[in-house]
């Protein structure tokens, strides 16, 4: 007891110094993670191939709604030559899509990308009665499609109309992200290429673009820029009233 | 004057007489090919197919004969689920090694999986949605040639410009 009583007020200081040491430690690490940049965000990625997705990780995306050009399809596109839709096929996938929202009582407009949110609490995964539908440790919503038997419940399920069934048989995929008629799909975050250490092929082409409206990072990492970002920005998480949680956050809307 | 009723009756008889000879025909045809292409070994002819490109498989030849499903299944899994990528027992392995030169595909009649698969009238499901040649040439489809960049070359360019990571932050922090 006198112990106790005998430690607080100093402690207290050691704390105080103690966290201003680790304050400074982020502050350096920050700096470092900025000023290499793609050396350490590498870094920050690099998984072995056979360690297992952590859920120390949760990989997120934050789209500047004012940096997201109207009109501009590029990430769209990216996506549909990466997982192999083109879009010209009538009952072609759509893992990504472009929307354009308008305040009708100020004008105000905005253009961003929708996609899969990545849910943290996912509905989709909820209502498959197979056990297709299932959340990564790490926070990526994906379909097994080798247990996937097309009910598409999930679809109804989500209310971000993320998913798509495959009607029609399907040729020369890429071998990175196989996709077959019968199953239902969604934006995979690009698990292929985050496994080995790359963004999304959404996020790498509007960064091409130079519009660079779609950051790809881990929201757990207090260091990431995601995260930064969401701390001290204003930043929406669409349908947050639903209390999903999602991985997918917009800033200015 | 024939009846309509005996007419149809005649039909029918012919017909058949003319469907049963046309099996008794096919079926000896068939067993006198069969014969002839049969030779020691038996009815159906063992597959052939295309040698595999590297020097040795993952495991011996037998090991994999009996359990490369078994491999694959559980590959599968850790993939899927847990996002290990090993290749030694990847099924982009298998096909990387196994794909004809002719063909550049594991399928076809001479294809690595489909030859044996056929002759051991066994399902082959995975090439419905996965894909039965190598990637480097799957990257030259017309395909994946479309569009202004290729993904690898969007890796690139933003991996050359680092600093387009720069003015995103600051612009971001103002807003």
């Amino acid at each position: 007891m006198s112990n106790n009583v005998d430690k607080t007020p100093d402690s207290k200081s050691h704390d105080s110094s103690r966290r201003q040491f680790i304050g400074y430690g982020a502050a350096a690490m920050a700096g470092l993670a900025i000023a290499p940049g793609i050396t350490l965000f590498d870094l920050a990625h690099g998984r072995a191939p056979e360690e297992a997705a952590s859920s120390k990780v949760r990989w997120g995306m934050l789209i500047d709604s004012g940096k997201c050009a109207t009109g501009c399809n590029d990430c769209v596109s990216a996506c549909g030559k990466e997982n192999g839709f083109s879009g010209s096929r009538e009952t072609d996938s759509q893992w990504i899509r472009k929307v354009e929202i308008k305040d009708l009582r100020n004008g105000q407009s905005h253009s961003l990308p929708m996609m899969c949110q990545h849910c943290e609490h996912p509905p989709c995964v909820d209502v498959c009665p197979t056990g297709a539908s299932f959340k990564r440790a790490d926070g990526i919503v994906l379909v097994d499609r080798h247990i996937c038997i097309g009910c598409r419940y999930c679809m109804m399920a989500c209310p971000y109309k993320a998913r798509s069934f495959v009607h029609e048989e399907l040729q020369d995929q890429n071998p990175d992200v196989p996709r077959g008629k019968g199953c239902v799909e969604a934006c995979t975050l690009c698990v292929h290429r985050v496994d080995r250490g790359g963004q999304p092929a959404c996020a790498d082409a509007c960064s091409a673009a130079g519009h660079n409206a779609i950051l790809f990072g881990d929201l757990n990492d207090p260091n990431s820029e995601i995260s930064k970002r969401v701390a001290t920005l204003a930043t929406t998480q669409v349908r947050g009233d639903l209390g999903l949680n999602v991985g997918v956050r917009y800033q200015g809307i | 004057m024939v009846s309509l009723a005996k007419l149809r009756e005649m039909l029918n008889w012919q017909r058949g007489a003319a469907l049963a000879a046309l099996l008794a025909v096919g079926a000896f045809a068939a067993s006198s090919a069969g014969a002839h292409e049969g030779s020691a070994t038996g009815r159906v002819t063992k597959p052939v197919h295309a040698e595999a490109s590297g020097d040795k498989c993952v495991r011996d030849t037998a090991y994999m004969k009996r359990h490369h499903m078994d491999e694959l299944k559980h590959q599968r899994n850790e993939t899927m689920r847990k996002g290990i990528r090993t290749t030694e027992m990847s099924l982009q392995g298998c096909v990387n090694c196994h794909a004809d030169k002719k063909t550049n595909s594991v399928l076809g009649k001479e294809g690595f999986c489909q030859s044996c698969h056929a002759y051991a009238a066994v399902k082959l499901d995975c090439f419905e949605c996965h894909a039965s040649k190598p990637k480097a040439i799957t990257a030259l489809h017309p395909m994946a040639s479309q569009g202004v960049k290729a993904g690898s070359e969007a890796d690139m360019a933003a991996k050359m410009h680092p600093g387009s990571v720069e003015p995103n932050t600051t612009g971001g922090a103002s807003k």
